[in-house]
């Protein structure tokens, strides 16, 4: 590799010279390279940078340790640069938060949850070419039974209330999840289903973050349903992605879909 | 031979040619209409049903309309169907007695096909054979098994066995039985199997994976690890556990209990 650079911003178009490109963002190492007719993709789950930290560096060298998922995308033209850019999971997100919470009646608060991150390789105005998880999300169940439910991802989370307490991380993005509880008994948090599929992307610059949509999960006085409202993305914040699937600002649950 | 010929010719020129090419135009185009209808009825509600309904749309709208063809063809031909349907009436008694195994299979099949306990596509058990279903007949069921083997199972074999359809739910619990020798400590079993549960992805969250002791045997303790994970992937997270198991178990030195054979040799 003869150059390399050390910035957090790894998304965007990259002009890939001819002896390719290799892309570190925490510990997933991208090697990329082309061809007047395609692009030869590879990666390793083995890098040694934190979370925090990308690396874009010249040359790929697809023969130096033993790679994951390598293939070789066909297209007409390949050109000579190549998009990636961050995208929110592909399925739901089940969010646990390492200490199960609890809301009592009539309150209202803010938590921050992180969800992880997928990225998408595509010609700059061109197609899709291909998609990998940064971190490989574990899988989970979310419903009553094991025949009645939805595949989801599962991510721990702090389910912190000061965004000062989360470490930066570029695997994730945050979002800002409001919590209200408008029954008459106290509300046990143990689960929150996230619809990350309808939700756009973003990042803050003022706070070196991925970020969200604000989502808002409110239980209504009966104790047996719930809303969901899917907000903006913060002001502060620049879109970066859309949602996977249309979206819709709001929607009525039983409250066993929302959270548990 | 001769006579054959004559009587033929002689039958040619008795109801013509151009009746013949009547009949075979009726044919023809009562086929093309059989196909039509079949594809048709395929089409329209193909999308709402199973692929077996949708094959049995298509034949429920072919096979009449070739059948009233045929008949408007022999017909044509100056065929008194009259006295098919007669031969018909004692045809069919005479078949009723001999095909009691068939008519039994028939039965077995439309129960197979209203109760839906399995599909076209979905992979089942029954009497010892595994596979995937790929056609649910009037007699039998055909399956293919995973050496690729094709088996046919009769209709009332299937609706008076027990079968087992491992397609029809999204998730699979794996179960693993492993034996420790005394010596282990099982608090850190206990502890290594669910790290393992928990560093592999495919391994759903939850349910929870489940580690308990089955049976304290006379020389080891067998315990079951169960996890849950996505049908597809039964296989790959199966093996992945198991070699899993085997390295960190080896790495932590835990007990395993060996067979021991005792050899006397002879003085």
């Amino acid at each position: 590799m003869t150059e390399s650079t050390e910035s957090p911003q790894w998304w965007g178009a990259h002009e890939v010279p001819e002896e390719g490109l290799t892309l570190q963002i925490g510990a997933l190492v991208l090697l990329v390279q082309r061809d007047p007719r395609e692009w030869h993709l590879a990666h390793r789950r083995d890098g040694t940078l934190g979370d925090e930290a990308a690396v874009i560096s010249q040359g790929a060298d697809f023969d130096a340790s033993p790679l994951a998922g390598e293939r070789r995308v066909l297209v007409r033209d390949a050109g000579r640069a190549l998009e990636l850019m961050p995208r929110l999971a592909d399925r739901a997100v089940v969010a646990r938060p390492v200490k199960p919470l609890r809301l009592p009646a009539g309150e209202r608060i803010d938590l921050f949850v992180g969800t992880p991150l997928f990225v998408l390789f595509r010609l700059p105005a061109g197609p899709e070419l291909d998609e990998l998880p940064l971190i490989v999300p574990p899988e989970t169940w979310f419903g009553p039974s094991p025949v009645r439910g939805e595949l989801c991802y599962s991510a721990r989370t702090r389910a912190a209330i000061e965004l000062d307490e989360l470490p930066r991380n570029l695997n994730r993005a945050l979002t800002r999840v409001t919590l209200i509880n408008h029954a008459k008994d106290a509300m046990n948090v143990e689960r929150i289903r996230l619809p990350v599929t309808r939700l756009r992307l973003g990042f803050d610059d003022s706070i070196g973050r991925f970020v969200t949509d604000d989502v808002e999960l409110e239980r209504e006085s009966d104790g047996e349903t719930a809303n969901l409202e899917i907000r903006a993305l913060p002001k502060t914040a620049r879109a970066l992605t859309p949602p996977r699937e249309p979206a819709r600002s709001a929607w009525k649950h039983a409250l066993s879909a929302l959270w548990a | 031979m001769d006579e054959i010929v004559a009587g033929l010719k002689t039958w040619f020129d008795s109801i013509g040619w151009s009746s013949i090419v009547r009949a075979v135009g009726i044919f023809l185009v009562g086929l093309l209409l059989a196909r039509l209808l079949g594809s048709f009825l395929g089409r329209v509600f193909g999308g709402r049903v199973d692929p077996q309904r949708r094959m049995l749309l298509r034949r429920a709208g072919f096979y009449p309309v070739v059948l009233l063809a045929g008949a408007a063809a022999l017909r044509e031909l100056g065929f008194d169907l009259s006295v098919f349907l007669g031969a018909a009436g004692i045809f069919t008694v005479a078949i009723g007695f001999a095909s009691q195994t068939s008519a039994s299979n028939v039965i077995s099949g439309l129960f197979l096909i209203g109760e839906r306990a399995f599909g076209v596509g979905d992979v089942i058990e029954v009497a010892g054979i595994s596979g995937e279903v790929l056609a649910i007949d009037l007699l039998s069921v055909k399956v293919r098994t995973f050496d690729n083997l094709y088996v046919r199972i009769p209709n009332e074999t299937m609706v008076k066995s027990n079968v087992t359809n491992l397609s029809r739910f999204p998730l699979r619990r794996i179960d693993l039985v492993l034996r420790f020798g005394y010596g282990a400590d099982l608090q850190r079993v206990r502890e290594l199997l669910l790290e393992i549960a928990d560093a592999e992805p495919r391994v759903l969250d939850e349910p929870r994976p489940l580690v308990f002791v089955q049976e304290f045997e006379a020389t080891s303790v067998r315990l079951q690890f169960s996890v849950w994970a996505r049908r597809e992937l039964f296989l790959d997270v199966r093996t992945t556990l198991q070699a899993e198991v085997h390295r960190r178990f080896d790495e932590e030195g835990i007990d395993r209990p060996l067979a021991r054979m005792l050899v006397n040799a002879p003085a």
